[in-house]
């Protein structure tokens, strides 16, 4: 399976990483300028994260066939990290930190391609702005995508950027509103 | 207070770095989202999308110029295009963009003409919204290298022939440019 995995990566169209750093951070700053509170901002990109997820999702889902139904968070840990993270941002991840009887885990991104030309100055932080929270809600939104209600919030620390997520519960199917009798 | 190392103390990267495109699609159609939400008119998604170009324009200027050129930068005008045409396109979207012109009615004007603008491929513009070209933002990475290098210039994205992005030099430029040309006759 590794190898066609490997061969889906291959595959995919790349671009530059800095095109895609600066651009990022072009977004950000003028966040920073339209909303008056740097949390406000962390909110926003975590919106915008989760609506690219879920968008990605399908993309993800489209292109590599032979990914199995996961069943629990171990799982979900596993094709995050070998699959979907490096598939995406072109960056190893890895699993660690398994707490509330493997309900939470910590994923932690070697080199952060968003982080990469970056400074956040410390007072943003201290404010509350959460510079890779987009990640974190890009996980959210592909995970709720395939029914999975999870928690995700970014931390940048170094070039090592960790992302902590707590899984929620398994969303029912259920009808759209407006649709039942 | 715990010393972190910052950006500076890093050396630069030799930028091989690759994401995949899906993201940056998605990232650009988000940020395309936002300008939208936050924009009356036409016009004004152009100008934010193309001031959020600017923003990138500068930074990777910087950075072209330091790796490829080892801080030379050109001072001639044709050469400015040709390096923008060429390695700053490279650079930024892994191939040269597709024709430089001078416009025949104005000696002030360039053309830059690309087929298929990356950040174009994956935005669908809605019909009202015709004239809206989101590679403004590329017009505005363009306008930002062009300024910095004391090139004054307006530059806008229009839909002729793919995308044409319109390079509007200011007048003392091309002045200058003529009096640099007749003194090195």
């Amino acid at each position: 399976m590794s190898k066609a995995i490997k061969q889906n990566l291959a595959d995919s169209k790349k671009m530059s990483a800095e095109l895609f750093c600066l651009t990022y951070g072009a977004m950000v700053t003028e966040m920073l300028k339209d909303y008056e509170d740097p949390k406000d901002v962390t909110i926003q990109l975590d919106k915008m994260g989760f609506n690219m997820g879920t968008r990605l999702a399908d993309d993800f889902l489209a292109k590599n066939a032979n990914v199995p139904r996961c069943v629990d968070t171990r799982q979900i840990a596993d094709v995050l990290c070998r699959t979907a993270i490096p598939c995406y941002l072109g960056v190893s991840a890895t699993a660690s930190s398994w707490t509330s009887g493997d309900r939470e885990f910590t994923i932690t991104l070697e080199s952060n391609p968003l982080t990469e030309l970056v400074q956040v100055t410390p007072n943003l932080v201290s404010a509350g702005l959460s510079y890779s929270q987009m990640i974190a809600g890009a996980i959210r939104g592909a995970l709720e995508a395939v029914h999975f209600k999870v928690y995700a919030s970014a931390t940048d620390s170094g070039s090592n950027t960790e992302i902590r997520i707590r899984f929620d519960q398994v969303l029912k199917d259920s009808l759209p509103a407006g649709e039942d009798d | 207070m715990v010393k972190t190392t910052g950006i500076l103390d890093k050396s630069l990267s030799r930028g091989k770095g690759e994401v995949n495109l899906s993201t940056f699609a998605v990232l650009f159609s988000e940020m395309v989202l936002y300008a939208q939400n936050r924009s009356e008119t036409v016009t004004d998604i152009h100008d934010k999308i193309a001031s959020y170009g600017k923003q990138v324009g500068l930074r990777m200027f910087d950075i072209i110029v330091l790796r490829e050129k080892g801080y030379k930068r050109e001072t001639k005008l044709l050469g400015m295009l040709m390096f923008i045409k060429s390695t700053v396109w490279k650079n930024l979207f892994g191939k040269e963009a597709d024709k430089l012109e001078r416009s025949n009615d104005d000696h002030c004007t360039y053309l830059l003409i690309e087929k298929d603008p990356l950040v174009n491929t994956y935005i669908s513009v809605p019909r009202d919204k015709g004239v809206l070209n989101c590679a403004a933002f590329a017009a505005g990475i363009v306008e930002a290298i062009l300024e910095s290098a004391s090139f004054k210039c307006k530059v806008t994205a229009h839909w002729h022939n793919g995308t044409a992005y319109v390079i509007q030099f200011d007048e003392s430029v091309i002045a200058r440019e003529n009096a640099l040309m007749d003194s090195s006759r």
